[in-house]
């Protein structure tokens, strides 16, 4: 059994994770935008009992003469919380005030000393200033300030639910009059993109933009799922890592979040798959093919590009598995039909071209399998050909298990199998033919150094080495 | 920090003086190496000192926030993949990571 020793050091820093993970994903719960210019403290009661955040305790100290009360800070380990209780924190927080999760019961929760969340003793929310939550009464009365830029407003596509909720919580802070004077994030980035001298990277930075303009346009005139996510993200302008926090951390804590946001996260995964094999594949094709060429074939897959676009196929069904179109700073996947063996092939990809490792098998050009079969062939038949010259005659050798093998110093060989395949190799004059398996080549390639011509036969000291190598043979 | 910011115009340097947050961004991006010719960002996301301006989810979306038109970006910040790859104050460019990428339309 072995033991590891931990220091002090090391567990102090493994709990200091543990509690950064926990406050990431009760603010994710919460939709609470971390602030990285504070420390922001976050408390949580269930009922009277602190179970989240540091509580403070008063130390009496010093003798009856002179007592003095010291404040020290404890932190609660956050044990306590749970799935379900965060379950409890997000489904309260999404309800408005008078609303009731029965079985939120006297939850407290306060950021940096106020109170923005609370449910009485029924379940009934009595303070709610998050920003998921439905009415736009307890807007009124929030410090919804406190977490939403009160400069910036948010707009989504205009023909969801989602997206006029959103609209008219922004318009609670503007007036009416000032709703002419509103410009959009990305017409905004056109305008400071103009300062920039013409260049490369102006050229790419706003050809991104056109199509990100283009894009919002097009979606505006659909409603999907995707909303409800998008919806969420707008919500903390300031968090520079929303996406990757919330598919890290969300998903795998909040079982019972509404059904949109779950398709939208499950949506945004399938998404993920497949554009990042696209991006394999794209990667495969410009490692494996010289400028101006349009295909490369694998033994299982074949890829073409025209242009910009870029197919895929696989070969067994010739059925198109994944259409895409390469853009200036990324791919746009046009189709995406992907299986569970594609997928595992392509995950093999990726692994290697992470390892800096060779190609695997399934991606490797078409023919690569035949000539390293065909090397390992020959390979053997040289040594076996080596050994007869060195002998200079024909050498016969009928093994005692598997094999029997000839060869002559003109280089013809055979190779028969005495498991009853028969003649396995064959090569004289012009013919060559080999049906050899992995496992004969094994055995052949393990004695390979038997038959190395710097064995010198005629040394006297040798002569040991030779009758154990001609044992090898024989087998 | 003070040798880096010794790199900076007084402009940028005054930019990055009022918001710490991207001060430290920039730091730390700024001798980091170009991007991969290969790279292919599944998340594009654009801000200024008011935040987030728009987005792009590869193959999912792309969104927008809304401004006041009196609500001029100092600064543009572009994150691909949560990575700061681009940084310019009007036309001084303090951070360009897509050396490899730009003018290279596969």
């Amino acid at each position: 059994m072995r033991i590891f020793n931990i220091d002090s050091g090391d567990t102090s820093a493994i709990q200091r994770h543990y509690e950064e993970v926990i406050e990431a994903l009760i603010k994710a719960a919460l939709d609470i935008e971390p602030d990285t210019n504070k420390d922001q403290k976050i408390k949580i009661f269930d009922g009277d009992k602190l179970v989240y955040g540091q509580e403070e305790l008063e130390n009496r100290s010093g003798n009856n003469n002179s007592s003095a009360i010291y404040l020290t800070k404890r932190s609660i380990p956050a044990l306590s919380l749970n799935p379900q209780f965060t379950n409890k924190l997000y489904q309260l927080s999404a309800k408005s005030i008078g609303e009731t999760v029965e079985e939120a019961k006297n939850i407290k929760v306060e950021l940096d000393g106020k109170i923005i969340l609370h449910s009485d003793d029924k379940g009934r929310v009595i303070v709610n200033n998050l920003s998921n939550q439905k009415s736009i009464e307890s807007l009124n009365n929030s410090q919804l300030t406190d977490k939403v830029d009160d400069k910036s407003n948010f707009q989504l596509p205009q023909s969801s639910g989602i997206s006029s909720k959103i609209i008219d919580n922004s318009q609670q802070k503007i007036k009416d009059s000032d709703k002419s004077f509103q410009v959009s994030g990305s017409s905004q980035v056109v305008e400071s993109l103009k300062e920039l001298e013409n260049s490369p990277l102006k050229a790419l930075l706003s050809s991104e933009i056109e199509q990100l303009q283009s894009e919002i346009k097009a979606l505006r005139k659909e409603s999907t799922f995707y909303q409800s996510l998008i919806e969420r993200r707008l919500r903390q302008p300031h968090n520079t890592s929303w996406w990757q926090q919330t598919i890290n951390n969300i998903s795998t804590v909040f079982h019972s979040l509404n059904s949109a946001v779950k398709i939208g996260l499950q949506e945004f995964k399938t998404n993920s798959i497949h554009y990042q094999s696209a991006a394999s594949l794209k990667k495969l094709f410009h490692i494996q093919t010289q400028p101006g060429e349009n295909e490369y074939q694998t033994d299982n897959y074949h890829i073409s590009r025209s242009g910009s676009l870029y197919e895929v196929k696989e070969l067994a069904t010739d059925k198109k598995i994944m259409q895409f179109r390469s853009t200036g700073l990324g791919i746009k996947v046009e189709k995406g039909d992907l299986e569970t063996t594609h997928i595992k092939d392509i995950h093999s990809l990726q692994s290697s071209f992470e390892k800096n490792e060779s190609i695997p098998d399934s991606f490797a050009p078409v023919g690569r399998k035949e000539a390293e079969y065909f090397a390992r062939v020959e390979r053997v038949v040289n040594a076996l050909v080596q050994y007869a010259i060195l002998q200079q005659k024909q050498v016969e050798i009928q093994g005692a298990f598997s094999y029997n093998w000839k060869a002559n110093p003109h280089g013809e060989v055979v190779i028969a199998a005495k498991d009853g395949r028969g003649i396995l190799l064959e090569k004289s004059g012009g013919k060559f033919k080999s049906n050899l398996n992995d496992r004969d080549l094994l055995h052949f390639e393990q004695v390979l150094p038997k038959f190395k011509p710097h064995q010198q036969y005629d040394n006297p000291h040798m002569s040991h080495h030779r009758k154990h190598s001609v044992d090898e043979l024989e087998r | 920090m003070n040798i880096s910011q010794q790199r900076f115009s007084s402009r940028v340097s005054l930019i990055l003086d009022k918001y710490p947050q991207w001060h430290s961004k920039v730091i730390k991006s700024i001798n980091k190496p170009p991007l991969d010719k290969d790279y292919c960002p599944q998340i594009l996301e654009v801000f200024d000192q008011n935040g987030l301006l728009a987005g792009i989810v590869r193959g999912y979306s792309s969104y927008e926030s809304m401004r006041n038109v009196e609500q001029n970006s100092e600064f543009n910040a572009w994150l691909l993949d949560e990575e700061l790859v681009v940084f310019y104050v009007g036309a001084e460019l303090v951070i360009n990571r897509l050396q490899l990428l730009q003018g290279c339309v596969w």
